[in-house]
């Protein structure tokens, strides 16, 4: 038997506001413990919820790059359980009116493009966070996440497979960080995925779940699982497959009953885990905050938000394609993440100060010469981005002088050293912050481009090597790289690899 | 003016029990708005009086309230929260008036909610003229509360209501009087329910000794502090707003609410004051419906939302025995 999962996400993001949702406290994230407290977001009697408009407005333009319905008229509810996390004893959402619906966002995987639907985007409070004393049987309370705004962007059950949800995820983090709506850091907790995971019978049915309402989808799905605590893509990958297989196995064999239940994935062993099944769930009585007045949202006002909306991912990357002439695949990598579209603009704005001297470029008022772009372009997306990824981390949260990658660029185009040395000197700008110029002195990376010594050298390699010039007499132009690799090692890696190429070549052809 | 506060009105620096075992201890770390407003005004607090629990109730003791601090002269006006009409009958009983104003007119930062869409500060006093002059003191837009309206100041003035063009009217015919009972008590405990959710005895005030996990503090806490009635209200609120019955009862009551409201509205097309007998049902139709009433002669006055000035004047030709 076939089997298919049908997933739908619920990813929290914190909005990127100064304050919290309902008080004037710091929204900012890794202050001491309870030091962005007040006795509003302690849960103290008699204070009422202020609202942020900021984070209304953030909201809004959650919307509008979703493709979503802004609801005219919203309102705040509560939603009650009692959690020593929780100050008040309720946490403010919306359930009623949400700020956002019938949205949706395009992804991109290898089987092309699919738009994925969002049922709704709703704002919300954060609770605090519980800190599990070591060798105690006690907790302490932070309530410094307390009231922090979230916006909570529920999708439909649109996913398919773990591709589709990275790629969702992906695109999500691009559009909300683009619009300034939240930084969307998974390991801070700035952006936070749950995944709603059923399988069934793969009937051909769910092709068509895509024109269908939820209510016509539910009836059709399998037993529902929520699954929790997943704080990066490997985790989230890694959790989907195991819980299709887990289903599908339980379906197949009989084992196992699948309960609607909420799970939790434990990352060191690789499996999920059961936190809580639908007996245990809480009743929440929502209703309606009278301290909150409905908030109306006109279209002036949303306008206005639109209108403040900085340059956005498909903006930039038309931009980049125009302005660099970078090819559509370039530029789509280097804007799809705003810090890495901002740190090559930094680094071509540094090679447009520095760099045409050196290259007897004529300078240009227009910004940087093409070709200069599209070597700053290469540094970035082949080397930074395999050394950001090797270590494990992201973009946003590495630091790297760009003024120090826009001189590389220049001494590589100056042919001042070659392109080994620049790979090697370009990983120590990133790990040591190192100062090219005087790393080159110090190392003597210097490229020796003295045709006489150069000269000596590739008839010294063509002499130990008369079967490759045979080789090469046979037609067969790909030794010349062998040859061009000997004269390095003679030159212990300096030789200026443009020239020496030249020279072989014109050696061989000769003979 | 010498002012007593009721004890549900918080003053920083002050233990603020709000008439509960629950807040026994609980000093207050800020002041209420109406409490920076009465001090900047160069009002005096004389003292705090007391009520029953979260305000629901009066005070077991008559001499500590504010209607009994105000009758007999240990401060000229006092400020309280009417719940459930025990401001009102406090009043009555000690021939006080009480003045409750339009809701939205007063802050209600600072002060330990009960009934969060109903509450509204109000002023007990010997007459109406001290009675409003305290009242616009308090009045006003607060930042802190997001339900005050955006009016900054208010100025009551008697005088610009023509008394003898005054329409009037007694207890008229209400249809939905039979609702309002059970609308007040479905919203009301709810509200409330969501209120005392926060006292959980973890943070603040009273702590049971007798706990092993969190679960226990919070379950013995609430039991060992809790009065009966507040039990009852709480477990009501719970039930109204439960998954299975929140339709039935919470959200129907609402929607009579606006009926109420509405019908209410169409009298006042007719009339500039309604005179009731301050019954659990009257009280409940000013209460619901945010209009400002006032007590006075033993009558429960009600007028539309900020014509406060009728009551204003009525009330004074009242007092100097003009009906």
């Amino acid at each position: 038997m076939q089997y298919e999962a049908i997933m739908g996400l619920e990813v929290h993001v914190e909005l990127a506001t100064n304050s919290k949702l309902f008080c004037c406290c710091s929204a900012k994230y890794g202050a001491g413990a309870n030091e962005n407290v007040c006795p509003a977001c302690s849960g103290m009697p008699g204070l009422l919820p202020v609202l942020n408009k900021n984070a209304i407005e953030l909201g809004i333009k959650a919307g509008l790059v979703t493709n979503s319905e802004i609801t005219g008229k919203i309102s705040f509810d509560k939603k009650n359980y009692f959690y020593p996390d929780l100050s008040t004893g309720y946490q403010i959402t919306q359930l009623f009116s949400p700020i956002c619906k019938n949205g949706w966002v395009e992804i991109e995987t290898k089987s092309g493009t699919k738009k994925i639907r969002l049922k709704q985007i709703h704002i919300e409070e954060d609770a605090g966070k519980l800190v599990h004393m070591a060798g105690s049987s006690s907790s302490m309370v932070d309530y410094n996440r307390a009231s922090v705004p979230l916006t909570e962007i529920v999708s439909m059950p649109d996913f398919r497979n773990s591709e589709e949800v990275v790629a969702y995820i992906k695109k999500l983090q691009s559009l909300l960080v683009y619009a300034g709506v939240s930084d969307c850091k998974m390991h801070e907790g700035s952006m936070r995925v749950d995944i709603n995971i059923s399988v069934r019978v793969a009937d051909g049915e769910s092709g068509n779940f895509y024109n269908k309402p939820l209510s016509e989808i539910i009836p059709m799905l399998g037993t529902r699982i929520e699954l929790k605590n997943l704080n990066s893509f490997k985790a989230i990958v890694n959790a989907i497959e195991y819980e299709k297989e887990r289903q599908i196995e339980a379906l197949e064999t009989g084992y196992e009953e699948l309960v609607q239940e909420t799970r939790g994935w434990d990352e060191e062993k690789n499996m999920s885990f059961s936190m809580r099944n639908k007996e245990d769930a809480t009743d929440y009585r929502y209703f309606p905050n009278p301290d909150i007045m409905p908030v109306i949202i006109d279209d002036e006002w949303i306008e206005k938000v639109r209108e403040s909306l900085p340059e956005l991912a498909h903006q930039k990357f038309a931009r980049f394609v125009k302005q660099y002439q970078l090819s559509e695949y370039d530029a789509k990598i280097l804007t799809e993440n705003k810090r890495l579209s901002e740190i090559f603009e930094e680094v071509t704005g540094y090679c447009k100060n520095i760099g045409d001297a050196a290259l007897s470029v004529p300078r240009s008022d227009e910004g940087v010469a093409p070709y200069i772009a599209k070597e700053a372009a290469n540094w970035l997306m082949v080397e930074l981005l395999n050394l950001v990824k090797n270590d494990g981390k992201e973009i946003e949260d590495i630091e790297i002088d760009c003024k120090k990658i826009a001189k590389l660029i220049e001494l590589v185009l100056g042919n001042i050293i070659n392109r080994p040395s620049a790979k090697e000197i370009f990983i120590k700008i990133y790990r040591e912050n190192i100062d090219p110029e005087r790393y080159i002195k110090e190392n003597n990376l210097s490229m020796i481009s003295d045709n006489d010594i150069l000269y000596k050298a590739c008839e010294e390699a063509i002499k130990e090597d008369p079967d490759g010039v045979k080789k090469y007499k046979n037609g067969n132009a790909k030794v010349l790289a062998a040859f061009v690799g000997s004269v390095m090692r003679k030159m212990k890696g300096k030789a200026n690899t443009a020239i020496v190429n030249e020279i072989l070549k014109e050696m061989l052809d000769k003979m | 003016m010498k002012i007593a506060i009721d004890d549900n009105i918080l003053i920083k620096d002050e233990i603020c029990t709000a008439g509960s075992k629950m807040l026994y201890n609980f000093k207050s770390p800020y002041s209420a708005t109406v409490v920076d407003k009465i001090k900047a005004a160069g009002m005096e607090i004389v003292c705090q009086s007391k009520i029953g629990e979260f305000g629901g109730e009066t005070a077991r003791d008559e001499t500590k309230t504010a209607a009994y601090a105000v009758s007999n002269g240990l401060a000229d006006t006092a400020l309280g929260i009417d719940v459930d009409g025990a401001a009102y009958r406090s009043a009555i009983k000690n021939n006080v008036i009480y003045i409750k104003p339009t809701y939205g007119t007063v802050s209600r930062f600072g002060v330990v909610a009960n009934v969060s869409s109903v509450d509204q500060i109000g002023v007990y006093a010997r007459n109406f003229d001290d009675g409003f002059k305290v009242l616009e003191v308090i009045a006003g837009y607060d930042k802190n509360d997001g339900t005050t309206y955006p009016t900054e100041k208010y100025e009551y003035n008697a005088d610009l209501v023509d008394i003898k063009s005054l329409k009037s009217i007694d207890s008229p015919d209400f249809k939905l009087n039979d609702y309002l009972a059970s609308v007040y008590c479905i919203i009301s405990a709810a509200e409330f329910s969501g209120n005392i959710a926060r006292f959980d005895g973890l943070k603040f005030g009273y702590r049971t000794e007798n706990f092993k996990s969190y679960d226990d503090i919070v379950i013995n806490s609430r039991s060992e502090s809790f009065t009966t009635g507040t039990k009852i209200k709480s477990l009501m609120g719970t039930y109204v707003l439960s998954e299975e019955q929140f339709e039935k009862y919470y959200l129907k009551a609402t929607k009579i609410r606006r009926l109420i409201k509405q019908e209410l509205d169409e009298i006042f097309k007719q009339y500039d004051v309604i005179i009731l007998l301050p019954c659990y049902k009257a009280v409940t139709l000013a209460n619901l419906t945010g209009c400002p009433a006032i007590i006075v002669n033993g009558k429960l006055i009600i007028a539309k939302e900020f014509d406060e000035n009728k009551l204003f004047a009525l009330g004074k030709s009242l007092l100097r025995g003009g009906i």
